[in-house]
């Protein structure tokens, strides 16, 4: 057991190693002197010269990366070019806001996507069935920052039901998080359903009906826990993914989180705050690998042995 | 020349002729009635400027924030010794008066008393002294150390040859000398870059790195809050003295979100301005429908910045080391569509220096456009069939992506082949500014203060030309000019010096090494009850001047 949880904690030093390395020479391959993103485009070339001195950025590619990798191992995700914070104080100060929304938007979906995945399986083939596979095809392929737009143009800008923009209270994560639910929910209606149709056929559902259960407890109680299995898997990983939706959902509605400070330190070249967002989004997804599989073991107590 | 004024202030009835007497008379008095009506009403106290921004401002440690977005807030906390009034001329500002030595290199300020810091501390000449060699010193990490290298004794300073700046002084605590190692009829506009401000060195002590969000200043205003990336809360500072520039309780701004959103919360009526960014900041289709709205007629203020846009082509790399293929790029070029293209948020530039700028000249012979006379010249210089160049250019900036695919089609009409190569600004600078690596490119510069030595003397200097980090992106190197620039740079007669420039200018035109292609424009939109929003020819937002109806 220690053997196999130290081993995966292995793997995952060596995810993440990598996920670091790979961001600090995808950085480095970007055309361009960071002095001069730091300096502005009038800077003398003394001052440029100064800020290579103090950022090592004439040192060999090999030394910077190992100087980070120190730095690192130090707790130290270093501080932005641009606004001279420090990195890990820039992801604290807005994980919260990413945080809320998240789970805010997580709760919406499930709210959604549980009753109407086990109610299209209990109705299979029904027009409810079919409608509501059309309009999770459709929330499927909608593009986040699209999706997030137009609910913020006509329920926010046009209808005046929302707020539209920043954050002052929570009621400001409405919007934002009901626009990252529906990117979600469809895709988790259809595998509930997919998975509790093949649960409701199983003989220990037909004995529960012997016995003359009803089928909203057959359904809700007996069915949908086996039939959650699966479902908490991806959840996991995409929760831990979320960074990706969160971060053009935060973007178009102004939200100081971590996604809007990737975007940014993207627009500023900004290579520290990149790195930090990037790590901090790799160690989420390591991170929820391992909360996965606890779980999973909670739920399927016949998996504890492999985690 | 209409475009030379601020919209909301063009004189009425220019080039009116006279007529009948009555008529005159019921005029005068329509005019009496129209001025009251549209007289500025006395300002209020009170309320909050609600503002937006896209990003996170830098810092508010004027020796660290360079960037014109920065600028207006450092203006809410500092002051300097001189500042601009609504036009481009200097007055005192913590100083109440200055005197020039008869060298012209010694400057002796006399300060204002019973001026505070927001911390209650009184200014003292030393603290300009500590400011100013803050700028200097190598471990401020400061940015424009450039711009005070003229005082004396600066470089030795910077290269740890010295504990001080020699030409720093403060004889007495109300009295401060600078002494330049020459004379430098800039150095007054230098003093109100950022690094012109003051602050106490006792603040910046205490909060060592921090002190970029924690500013001390004597400005009407202190940084109440700052939650970075979130929003920025301005409160009056009790010290300040002049309660006409502490009309507004507060200014709030948030940071973050992009100019569409900011546009829809400014008719939602939750912003004041709608864009305080370099503009449009607006998606075009939306400031085309501002500007049709009835709602929002007269509050798009609008003003020429001084910001002009060319494309540089490179005088030590063929084929533009020769002046008749340069002349006909520019002779190729249509500005005018390129204007149109944008739908009138750019002007075409028939020359270098864009019209806030003194030393403008409206008179100045441009090249105009005229596609027959570029391919004649391109025949004339044995290049009948053409040539193929590569354009450079920032991908991420629509204006020049517009401007680039507009002057590819119009050099494709001469024979010319551009190929063009969309870059990162990081990128474009770095092929931009060394030596024969970029053969032309789009290339812009804004002005640091109102005197043509920023525009032609920085870009067009051949004895300023370096092989890395050079500003004159043509690396065009004229003796002629040079010699001028060295004779206006000496010149102690305001008047002549503008000739000399001017001179410059026409040369230049003539020379071809830029093709001037169009001034940028500053816009701000705002809401009725705001008023003072007029913008500045130099530092475009000042929100102290502002104040809100109730």
């Amino acid at each position: 057991m220690l053997h196999r949880l130290l081993r995966r904690l292995g793997w995952s030093v060596v995810t993440l190693l990598g996920t670091a390395f790979l961001t600090f020479m995808l950085l480095n391959a970007v055309p361009g002197d960071v002095a001069r993103v730091i300096a502005g485009a009038k800077a003398s070339p003394e001052v440029i010269k100064e800020i290579h001195a103090k950022y090592h950025l004439d040192d060999p590619l090999w030394q910077r990366f190992f100087l980070y990798l120190n730095q690192l191992a130090h707790g130290d995700l270093g501080h932005s070019y641009v606004t001279d914070q420090s990195v890990a104080e820039a992801l604290i100060t807005r994980l919260p806001t990413t945080a809320a929304l998240s789970a805010l938007a997580v709760v919406m979906w499930i709210a959604l996507a549980v009753p109407l995945g086990a109610l299209t399986a209990r109705f299979r083939d029904s027009w409810f069935d079919r409608s509501t596979l059309v309009v999770a095809t459709l929330t499927l392929s909608l593009p986040a920052f699209w999706l997030a737009r137009m609910l913020q143009y006509w329920l926010g800008y046009q209808w005046g039901w929302f707020p539209i923009g920043f954050f002052r209270s929570l009621g400001d994560l409405l919007l934002p998080a009901a626009a990252l639910a529906i990117l979600f929910v469809g895709y988790y209606a259809r595998l509930i359903h997919t998975n509790m149709v093949d649960v409701l056929e199983s003989p220990y559902i037909q004995a529960a009906r012997a016995k003359g259960l009803s089928e909203t407890r057959i359904l809700f109680k007996h069915a949908l826990r086996n039939a959650m299995i699966p479902v908490i898997t991806i959840l996991g990983m995409d929760v831990a993914g979320l960074l990706g939706g969160v971060l053009f959902i935060e973007n178009v509605f102004a939200l100081p989180g971590i996604g809007t400070l990737a975007v940014q330190s993207v627009f500023n070249l900004d290579p520290p705050v990149i790195m930090g967002t990037v790590l901090f989004s790799a160690t989420m997804v390591v991170g929820a690998n391992w909360l996965v599989d606890l779980l999973y073991g909670l739920i399927d107590p016949r998996i504890k042995s492999a985690v | 020349m209409k475009t030379l004024f601020h919209q909301r202030f063009q004189p009425w009835g220019a080039g009116r002729r006279p007529g009948h007497a009555l008529f005159d008379l019921s005029f005068i008095l329509l005019l009496f009635v129209a001025a009251a009506a549209l007289a500025e009403p006395e300002p209020q106290r009170g309320g909050t400027l609600r503002l937006a921004l896209p990003t996170d401002i830098s810092s508010l440690d004027p020796a660290l924030a360079f960037d014109t977005i920065s600028a207006p807030f450092l203006m809410l906390v500092y002051q300097g010794l001189v500042e601009y009034d609504d036009g481009v001329k200097l007055r005192p500002a913590l100083a109440t008066d200055w005197q020039l030595s008869a060298d012209r290199k010694t400057y002796t300020f006399h300060l204002r008393s019973g001026t505070r810091f927001s911390n209650g501390r009184e200014l003292v000449a030393g603290d300009f002294v500590y400011s100013l060699e803050r700028n200097l010193d190598p471990r401020t990490d400061g940015l424009s150390e450039a711009y005070f290298e003229g005082i004396a004794g600066a470089k030795d300073f910077r290269a740890g040859k010295a504990p001080h700046v020699r030409g720093l002084r403060a004889p007495r605590a109300d009295t401060l000398e600078i002494e330049l190692s020459a004379p430098d009829p800039t150095f007054l506009f230098v003093l109100t870059l950022p690094g012109g401000l003051v602050l106490p060195r006792e603040a910046v002590a205490s909060a060592g790195p921090s002190f970029t969000s924690h500013p001390v200043g004597t400005g009407p205003y202190v940084l109440a809050g700052w939650r970075r990336g979130v929003k920025m809360r301005f409160e009056r500072n009790p010290f300040y003295p002049r309660a006409e520039r502490q009309n507004l309780d507060a200014i709030e701004v948030r940071e973050g979100g992009d100019a569409a959103l900011h546009l829809m919360m400014f008719e939602r009526g939750e912003l004041d301005i709608a864009d305080v960014t370099m503009s449009p900041g607006v998606p075009i289709p939306d400031f085309l429908r501002i500007q049709r709205t009835p709602r929002w007629q007269g509050l798009v203020e609008s003003m020429p910045a001084s910001f002009t846009w060319f494309l540089a082509l490179n005088t030590e790399m063929p084929p533009f080391d020769e002046l008749k293929v340069r002349q006909a790029v520019n002779y190729a070029i249509d500005k005018d569509k390129i204007v149109h293209m944008l739908h009138n948020t750019i002007m075409a530039a028939p020359g270098i220096l864009p019209p806030p700028m003194p030393g403008f000249n409206p008179h100045l012979a441009g090249i105009p456009y005229n596609p027959a006379r570029a391919r004649q010249l391109l025949a004339d210089s044995g290049h009948a069939g053409g040539f193929t160049c590569k354009l450079w250019f920032e991908a991420a900036n629509a204006i020049l992506v517009s401007a680039a695919a507009s002057i590819q089609y119009d050099l494709k009409q001469v024979g010319i082949d551009v190929q063009l190569n969309p870059v990162t600004l990081p990128a474009f600078l770095n092929v931009s500014e060394r030596r024969k690596a970029m053969q032309c490119g789009l290339t812009g510069w804004s002005q640091d203060y109102p005197d043509p030595s920023d525009f032609l003397d920085t870009l067009f200097n051949g004895t300023l030309i370096t092989d890395e980090g050079c500003q004159n992106t043509a690396f065009y190197n004229n003796p002629q000019v040079n010699q001028w620039l060295a004779a206006a740079a000496a010149c102690a007669d305001p008047d002549q010096r503008i000739g000399i420039y001017q001179r410059v200018e026409q040369t230049l035109v003539n020379e071809a090494p830029f093709v001037p292609l169009f001034y940028q424009r500053v816009f701000l939109l705002h809401q009725p009850r705001l008023h003072g929003a007029k913008i500045h020819p130099v530092l475009y937002f000042r929100f102290e001047r502002m104040w809100l109806e109730h």
